[in-house]
């Protein structure tokens, strides 16, 4: 298995991230190898407010399975509004 | 006895229990998901706006709703209306990004998911039911009046 590319499983749910991201955020797509094999895949949505945006992280361990999914808000001056873990339905702070 | 996926999900787009039992309930599932997934359908946006126009949910709650939304894997739009679809729940679930909820905001989503899509019979006729429900409820209540 490589370690500087996604495996076909990890591709796989990459894929599904893809699909289900918000259409101004499937062109800003960043696919970083973690240490553990693991994957981050990150896509960013510039919001209406301008300077506001959205990051989507997903993190996908080396056999497929999403681990972590969160959203995290930032406001004009590049501060987090909040953070928002998907799998766990929690919001931060 | 536990509800299945697709019933908790059926009682998310339709809202028709509390966020916190719903969201508890989902996390009892997997976030990946490749079966056959559950159909988000604009009568379901349109049911929660009005619920939010009459008073029944303030616009945090909405926008909490659009959030267990977004994103998920188990969720889908039907292809007539995908691309109207996933930007309303988007706005709604993104009020920093977006604007915040408002009537006028409502009334822009109503006329976006009013808009002809793909040729989708049965959706026109669930349109016109809920169109006709609505327009009966305000003009009972007099905000509709007769232009003459």
């Amino acid at each position: 298995m490589s370690n500087t590319l996604p495996n076909p499983v990890q591709q796989k749910n990459i894929e599904r991230f893809r699909n289900k991201i918000p259409s101004n955020a499937k062109e800003n797509i960043g696919i970083y190898i973690l240490p553990n094999g693991s994957v981050a895949v990150q896509a960013t949505s510039p919001g209406k407010v301008p300077g506001s945006k959205a990051v989507y992280e997903k993190q996908i361990d080396v056999n497929g399975k999403t681990i972590q999914y969160t959203k995290t808000t930032y406001d004009p001056q590049d501060e987090i509004v909040h953070v928002k873990d998907k799998i766990n339905i929690r919001t931060y702070p | 006895m536990m509800n299945s996926r697709k019933q908790v999900l059926h009682t998310l787009v339709t809202f028709e229990k509390p966020l916190e039992l719903i969201a508890k309930e989902l996390s009892r599932f997997e976030w990946d998901y490749e079966g056959e997934p559950v159909i988000i359908e604009p009568i379901h946006v349109v049911s929660v706006l009005n619920r939010f126009l009459s008073g029944d949910f303030n616009a945090k709650q909405v926008e909490d709703w659009a959030n267990l939304i977004e994103c998920r894997e188990d969720l889908d739009y039907n292809e007539s209306n995908q691309e109207q679809m996933e930007q309303v729940i988007y706005e709604l679930a993104n009020p920093e990004l977006e604007g915040r909820l408002t009537i006028e905001r409502c009334n822009g989503i109503f006329f976006v998911l009013s808009l002809p899509h793909k040729s989708n019979q049965d959706y026109t006729k669930k349109l016109g039911l809920v169109l006709e429900e609505i327009l009966s409820h305000y003009r009972m209540s007099g905000v509709l009046v007769n232009p003459s």
